[in-house]
């Protein structure tokens, strides 16, 4: 097993948000995998998710959340919304992941602080170097 | 005059009796018979003659020492003697009173010396005969002062110094409005309409004379006048009579006739029209000018030719025909026909016949031909041009449309039944009609449109509109329009083509529904193919990049199986669904 990355000053909680099982399954390896989180948490639905951020906001730790799109009862986008109301949110860590990625979908994104990536699924090992490059989550994966 | 004895009678005039004998009266051979009364003076000679007795020699003895001092007595007694012949009797020392003594008036006179009953004889006939002649002189001195004061014709005497005028007669008091003092104060320039120049050198020497001038009646009316002047002595002056013809009517019916020759002379010569006269065999007798710009053949070349024979022979049994069975009508039309012309080419011509037989200029009957090839060519090709329009009109199934923009005249042919249903009852012929079948949200367009293209004068135009049928419903359709200008460049005709597009606009419509449809597939079903695809991706990245890492990979395969059959399902949808889309075309 790879050695963690060690957290400069706070923790970084990686979150898979989709209703998808093998979806979650892949993007759960993957992030072990590349070293981004050896135990990422993962939610099938949105509402829980956004419960556990609104608790968890303790300004203890970061999280990087590989959001879906298109999911029962609350989608992507209202997931998005409802995250823009919590304080603090510099912490939160988007990358929204859809099974084919529409133009007009990257730019609606742009219209949320928390976005720091648009991705299209399955998420490759170009994806994950990619995810520790974005500046705001580099810091975390520093030797 | 042969005179009776018994009726010749003189009277003797004498102081002294004893100077005549009786026997001086007696001549030897003479067969004259006198009777002789014999008074003393001439107051009693005057007394005699003024109860009437009648006279034929009145015989006066004065002595030549008495004769100047008689002037007076022998001047009464001439006055009341009429037409007797006076004779004076003197001695040879009266002889130059005697020779003034004819000025007065008498006969003759006889030197008393001389005297015998011959020369007395002699000299009472010479006295008788002279007197005779001067009667007769006087008689047609009368009967010339009663022509020109009778004459119908205007006459005046001018004096040819002063141009004055010393005489007129009633018909120029009649004539001109002056009266006949007025005349008299007047100079004959005061007539003339205009300063003339007349010939005065004719005038001057006297010559006889005609002019034709203007003469201005009282009333200011002008008259044409012709002038016939001849020199004569009136009352001891060089005077000129003037006879004055009116020929203001003469003159106007002169210029008429010319006019009507004119006339007559441009119909015949450059009219348009051949005339010709024929005979009862239809021969040409006569044909004008006009044969030759007309026909290229020279009038004598026709003339003397039969008509028939130089008819077109396809032509010929119907003229004949025409020409040789009763007309009934004084002027008749003969068929059309064709005559050969002077450059060889056939022309149509159309002639009408007039019987002028009876009219002795005439005497056979007036062709009139016209040529009409151009106007046959011209109606030739309308008719085939038309026909062509008819035959297109009829074979299409298109709606045509023949627009008379002047009239407002709008023509259609069967289509406007068989393919919109309208009846014959239902449709008016003008473009307002035509113009409220255009459906209401296309009218606007539409007006905007022609406005355009007359503004621009387009000759081919196309639009597409919803057009009302009969029943109410619409039918798109496409109009072809052909625009036909006049040499002034207005508007004159339209002729448009509408077709009935309905079906293939119902079809495109139905085309672009279909495609918006099929992209809406395409887009959601990429999107679901995705999602299964996506996974399978996942998976197999995984197996490929952490096969050591991975526990469970039999699992794994079966994600692998599961999300294949789900990828095929979403792909057997899509066929369907698009194979259903298919089957929707009409």
């Amino acid at each position: 097993m790879t050695a963690f990355p060690k957290a400069i000053f706070m923790d970084l909680k990686v979150l898979i948000v989709d209703d998808d099982q093998i979806v979650v399954f892949t993007q759960k390896k993957m992030m072990e995998r590349h070293v981004i989180s050896c135990d990422p948490m993962v939610f099938r639905r949105a509402e829980p998710a956004l419960d556990y951020l609104a608790e968890n906001n303790n300004g203890r730790n970061h999280f990087l959340i590989l959001l879906d799109i298109n999911m029962p009862a609350m989608n992507g986008w209202e997931f998005l919304r409802k995250m823009e109301d919590l304080p603090e949110k510099e912490i939160f860590h988007v990358i929204l992941i859809t099974s084919s990625v529409e133009q007009k979908d990257k730019e609606k994104a742009r219209r949320y602080s928390t976005v720091r990536d648009f991705l299209e699924k399955p998420i490759t090992t170009l994806d994950c170097q990619r995810i520790k490059r974005i500046p705001e989550l580099s810091p975390f994966f520093e030797d | 005059m042969a005179a009776n004895n018994s009726d010749f009678k003189i009277l003797l005039v004498e102081e002294n009796p004893k100077d005549f004998p009786a026997s001086i009266f007696l001549p030897g051979q003479e067969t004259l018979k006198f009777s002789v009364e014999r008074v003393k003076s001439e107051k009693e000679a005057i007394v005699l003659l003024e109860t009437g007795k009648p006279y034929q020699m009145i015989l006066v003895d004065i002595p030549a020492d008495e004769l100047q001092d008689s002037k007076k007595q022998l001047q009464e007694l001439l006055f009341c003697s009429g037409s007797v012949p006076v004779i004076l009797i003197t001695e040879q020392s009266g002889l130059e009173q005697g020779l003034k003594a004819l000025a007065w008036g008498i006969s003759d006179y006889l030197i008393r010396e001389e005297l015998t009953p011959e020369v007395l004889a002699r000299s009472i006939r010479c006295g008788l005969e002279r007197k005779k002649a001067q009667e007769q002189l006087k008689e047609s001195e009368k009967n010339y002062r009663t022509l020109f004061q009778a004459s119908p014709l205007p006459m005046w005497v001018v004096d040819c110094d002063t141009q004055k005028f010393l005489s007129v007669n009633p018909a120029a008091i009649n004539l001109y409005g002056y009266s006949g003092e007025e005349f008299l104060q007047m100079n004959i320039r005061k007539l003339w309409e205009k300063e003339v120049d007349l010939n005065e050198k004719d005038l001057a020497l006297n010559k006889k004379a005609l002019f034709r001038l203007k003469h201005r009646t009282r009333s200011g009316k002008v008259l044409d006048v012709e002038m016939k002047t001849t020199p004569v002595i009136f009352e001891g002056k060089k005077a000129r009579l003037i006879l004055i013809q009116n020929v203001t009517e003469r003159i106007k019916m002169e210029q008429k006739l010319l006019q009507t020759q004119r006339r007559f002379q441009v119909l015949i010569q450059d009219g348009s029209d051949l005339v010709g006269i024929l005979n009862d065999h239809f021969t040409y007798t006569y044909v004008s000018p006009s044969a030759e710009p007309i026909l290229h053949l020279s009038p004598g070349f026709l003339e003397g030719k039969s008509l028939l024979e130089m008819i077109h022979r396809e032509d010929r049994d119907r003229v004949s025909k025409i020409l040789e069975k009763p007309w009934g009508k004084k002027t008749f039309r003969l068929p059309l026909y064709r005559l050969r012309n002077g450059k060889g080419q056939w022309r149509w011509l159309e002639t009408i016949i007039s019987d002028m037989r009876k009219d002795p200029v005439i005497g056979g009957l007036v062709a009139n031909s016209r040529d009409i090839t151009g106007l046959m060519e011209q109606e030739k090709r309308l008719k085939e041009s038309l026909e062509r329009f008819q035959i297109v009109s009829r074979a299409t199934s298109d709606l045509i449309l023949d627009y008379d923009i002047e009239k407002d005249m709008l023509i259609f042919n069967k289509a406007i039944h068989t393919l919109f249903g309208y009846s014959s009852e239902e449709i008016r012929n003008n473009a307002s009609w035509w113009f409220t079948r255009v459906h209401p949200e296309d009218q606007e367009r539409i007006k905007v449109r022609t406005d355009e293209m007359l503004r621009n004068k387009s000759r081919i135009w196309n639009c597409e509109y919803r057009l009302a049928c009969a029943d109410g419903s619409y039918k798109y359709v496409l109009e072809r329009s052909c625009m036909i200008f006049n040499a002034e460049g207005d508007p004159m005709r339209l002729i448009s083509s509408v077709q009935d597009i309905t079906q293939r606009h119902q079809y495109l419509e139905a085309m672009e529904e279909r495609n918006k449809r099929l992209r809406e597939i395409a887009w959601t079903q990429s999107h679901v193919v995705r999602v299964p695809l996506a996974r399978l991706m996942g998976l197999m990245g995984l197996l490929r990049e952490n096969r050591e890492g991975l526990e469970n990979i039999p699992g794994i395969i079966d994600e692998v199986i599961t999300s294949s059959q789900e990828l095929d399902s979403v792909i057997r949808k899509i066929i369907r669904k698009t194979e259903k889309e298919f089957d929707r075309l009409p």
